[in-house]
């Protein structure tokens, strides 16, 4: 696995767009599973989210898997709220 | 930017502004009713929304000021909606206060002060600095720090969840819900705070692929579980202001197969293979389908298996039954929806007002025109013509009513003002009384709303400043405490009746006719009704309060009220009584610009009616005919005592003597006249064009009009001329 992405802070969706832009480029060269280092996120809505999530079934076409390392408490409690602590955290 | 481009957006800026002054309208109501019910959810969520239109609007336009500083008081009533902060006096002082703020930062747009780009780093004035951090210590600081909230929800839970209070809810956000700035994480944690969700469940699989998402869009679906005595209502006010770009379905604890049926049919239509992951993500969230069967078997897979197929098989069945029943359900919730949100989901244009008022000219005169037309039509006998003109007419007259309602908007918006305004002055004063607002959905001319907003204001001054008792006194008086202010508004022939009643002390006869007396406004010996009394507070430099307070009381008096109310062709009415109130009654007429006339004539000249006031046509009465070279007197209407006017007398015309007339009995409010006329031309539609300047001082005529020959015709004011008649009664009866 190449070296894990450092995630920014702002996951809200006033900045929806320009994360997106960045997963995709990350996603061009991108053969192995993916890792991101998420604890710098500080804020997250369901459009970070949603992009999470977007970015997961792009790598699961392509038959990687995502990895969200040491989540923040924001992306913690935003997956607790939607039930996604298990699909994108990989927790019980 | 070129010349087009700065004009729409200047036009845009103005419709934002626009729009953010009724969004403040909306949010102070919002935090009034609020203060006197803190746990109303639906109140919070108004006044939440209207911050977050203003914040939004302010955005697009990028003022940041005003989106900073909004954005903390939206924070603050969103840590109030999901219970973080409960809601206090300091809360709400500081509230109120921010939407004075929020109204002097968009004033400064308004002044061109703020411009885009003009204040990059959205720096806030010094008081508005104060107020931000004001209202972020009344949230104990740091929303950053928002982390458990799913947690403690379980705690604040109503009693141990129970299966029979299981609700199961399906969201499915609309595309553009994240855009609108619904977010539904949001909707979750305030439903966190009313009960436990024991089970949610994103329906991820719709998400698209990163390069074929939309991140703005929204994909959200959401299947969850719910656990909570709540009612329905509670829930869906959770989600009220999200329903235009969302799909709500909520199914109560015990809800039938067949309601879930329903769902899946409204989820998944006739897609097999989205039915088959439905059930999947209900098996695991451990839906019960069917409450009887799963008490019965085990939750496992046999038990689905047993339900699944009786679900399948009802819908290959019960088609024909199924349809209209799942299509009422819907038709009650979204009705329910409508019902909450009346007042403010009503869709708007936006027209300049001056159009408006040019159409409306152009009808005015189109009436004239087609009456023209329709004179003709008679004078030529062809019954063709006749006929196509009175059709002509007709659409003619729908087309004004309908000119004239657009002008038309409810009177409640004038009245809402006055709830900030009570508050903060009976606060003021150390008085407690409380506003009710009757009838505010009732509706006049918008340009005799924004008149009627002044004297509005005085009266309520008055009734709070010298009505109302201190409670003290109104405890010593045997009335309760808390003094009660009456604002109503209803329709009446024509008119509307617009009321300020208060149940305070009432006026004090003595002392209105000692100072009318000392003014030397009546003789020393002048015997008068109660009526007669009252409206001497209505002549000019008249004040009996001891004290001039800081509220009412500067010498701009009733006079002024009274003559706004008559510049808009209206009536003012005092009535009381000592020791139980006041009450100040306003006639208006519904428009200014067109009525339906009763048209007249006397020797050459021609007079108009209001159709509305006129109550019936008589022969001249035998009193009248005896009455000689008097223009007025009285005579007996079956039994009652009415008085009558001679028309050609009163504006000295010459009088046909041999010609047989006619009496027009008008009713204005409780009073009653008989006019003496020539001849009687039916109806007749009406522009009224304002009288010169030269006329104004004709007390009795309201304005003319133009027939349809060209000629003109007076419009009579019926208010005027019985006032006028009282006056010369009065002084002929002084001098005999």
């Amino acid at each position: 696995m190449s070296e894990a992405l450092t995630a920014e802070a702002d996951w809200t969706i006033a900045e929806a767009a320009a994360r997106q832009q960045s997963l995709l480029l990350a996603l061009e060269s991108q053969f192995e599973d993916l890792a991101i280092d998420a604890s710098g996120i500080e804020s997250i809505d369901s459009a970070g989210l949603q992009l999470l999530l977007a970015l997961r079934a792009s790598l699961r076409q392509r038959n990687l898997g995502l990895q969200l390392l040491r989540p923040s408490e924001a992306l913690r409690n935003a997956c607790a709220i939607y039930g996604l602590q298990s699909e994108l955290l990989g927790e019980p | 930017m070129t010349d087009d481009d700065a004009e729409i957006l200047a036009a845009a800026r103005a419709g934002f502004l626009a729009e953010a002054q009724e969004m403040l309208r909306l949010y102070e109501q919002s935090l009034l009713v609020l203060e006197n019910a803190p746990d109303d959810p639906e109140q919070l969520n108004a006044a939440f929304r209207a911050a977050h239109t203003i914040k939004g609007g302010a955005g697009m336009f990028g003022f940041d000021a005003v989106v900073a500083f909004t954005h903390v008081a939206e924070t603050l009533l969103d840590a109030l909606r999901d219970g973080r902060r409960a809601m206090d006096g300091d809360c709400m002082d500081a509230l109120l206060q921010s939407r004075d703020q929020i109204e002097t930062l968009l004033a400064r747009i308004d002044d061109g002060g703020e411009g885009e780009g003009d204040n990059p780093d959205g720096l806030l004035p010094p008081a508005a600095q104060q107020l931000v951090e004001r209202l972020q210590a009344l949230m104990g600081q740091a929303p950053a720090a928002r982390a458990p909230v799913v947690a403690p929800a379980a705690e604040t839970a109503a009693p141990a969840p129970v299966a029979n209070q299981r609700w199961h809810l399906s969201l499915r956000f609309g595309h553009d819900a994240l855009r609108n700035g619904l977010d539904p994480l949001a909707f979750l944690r305030y439903l966190a705070q009313l009960g436990a969700i024991s089970g949610v469940r994103l329906m991820h699989e719709d998400i698209p692929a990163l390069d074929a998402l939309d991140a703005e869009a929204c994909h959200l679906w959401l299947e969850l579980q719910f656990d909570g005595a709540r009612s329905r209502a509670e829930l869906e006010a959770v989600f009220e202001f999200a329903l235009e770009d969302a799909d709500i379905q909520l199914l109560e604890p015990g809800s039938t197969p067949a309601q879930f049926e329903a769902l899946v049919e409204r989820r998944c239509g006739m897609d097999a293979g989205l039915r088959e992951r439905l059930y999947g993500v209900w098996r695991e969230l451990g839906v019960q389908f069917e409450l009887i069967e799963t008490l019965l078997t085990p939750p496992d897979e046999s038990a689905q298996a047993v339900t699944l197929p009786r679900i399948e098989r009802r819908h290959e069945g019960e088609v024909h039954e199924r349809g209209p029943d799942r299509r009422s359900g819907e038709g009650e919730r979204r009705n329910g929806g409508r019902d909450r949100r009346a007042g403010d989901d009503t869709r708007f244009v936006r027209v300049r007002a001056d159009k408006l008022d040019t159409l409306i000219d152009l009808i005015g005169e189109l009436v004239i025109a087609g009456s023209g037309a329709q004179m003709v039509a008679h004078r030529l006998a062809d019954d063709a013509a006749v006929e196509a003109s009175a059709r002509v007419m007709g659409l003619m007259q729908s087309t004004r009513d309908a000119a004239l309602g657009l002008r038309m908007v409810p009177v409640g918006e004038t009245f809402a003002r006055f709830h900030r305004v009570v508050r903060d002055v009976a606060k003021q004063l150390g008085k407690e009384l409380e506003l009710e607002v009757l009838g505010g959905d009732t509706e006049m001319d918008k340009s005799m709303v924004d008149a009627l907003a002044d004297p509005l204001m005085h009266l309520v001054r008055n009734s709070l400043d010298h009505g109302l008792e201190l409670p003290d006194e109104r405890e010593a008086a045997g009335k309760p405490r808390q003094g009660r202010l009456r604002l109503t508004a209803q329709h009446e022939a024509g008119h509307i009746v617009i009321e300020v009643r208060d149940d305070g002390r009432g006026l004090n006869r003595e002392r209105i006719v000692a100072k009318a007396t000392e003014r030397g406004l009546i003789a020393a010996d002048a015997v008068l009704g109660d009526a007669e009394v009252w409206q001497l507070i209505f002549l000019p430099g008249f004040s009996t309060a001891e004290q001039v307070t800081d509220l009412s009381g500067r010498g701009v008096g009733m006079d002024v009220v009274k003559r706004n109310i008559e510049s808009l062709r209206g009536q003012i009415q005092l009535l009381s009584e000592a020791g139980q109130g006041t009450c100040t009654r306003i006639r208006l007429p519904l428009t200014l610009a067109m009525i339906d006339g009763f048209l007249t004539q006397v020797a050459d000249t021609f007079f108009v009616l209001p159709l509305a006031v006129v109550s019936e046509c008589i022969e001249v009465p035998r009193e009248a005919l005896r009455g000689g070279d008097r223009a007025l007197g009285t005579f007996d209407l079956r039994g009652e005592i009415v008085p009558w006017l001679d028309l050609a007398r009163f504006y000295g015309m010459p009088v046909e003597a041999e010609r047989r007339r006619s009496l027009v009995v008008v009713r204005q409010g409780q009073s009653r006249i008989g006019l003496l006329v020539d001849r009687l031309h039916g109806e007749h539609q009406t522009v009224i064009k304002p009288l010169g300047g030269l006329f104004r001082h004709l007390k009795a005529l309201a304005g003319s009009t133009i027939l349809g020959s060209g000629e003109v015709a007076l419009v009579l004011d019926v208010n005027g001329l019985t006032e006028s008649a009282r006056l010369e009664a009065a002084q002929s009866g002084a001098k005999r």
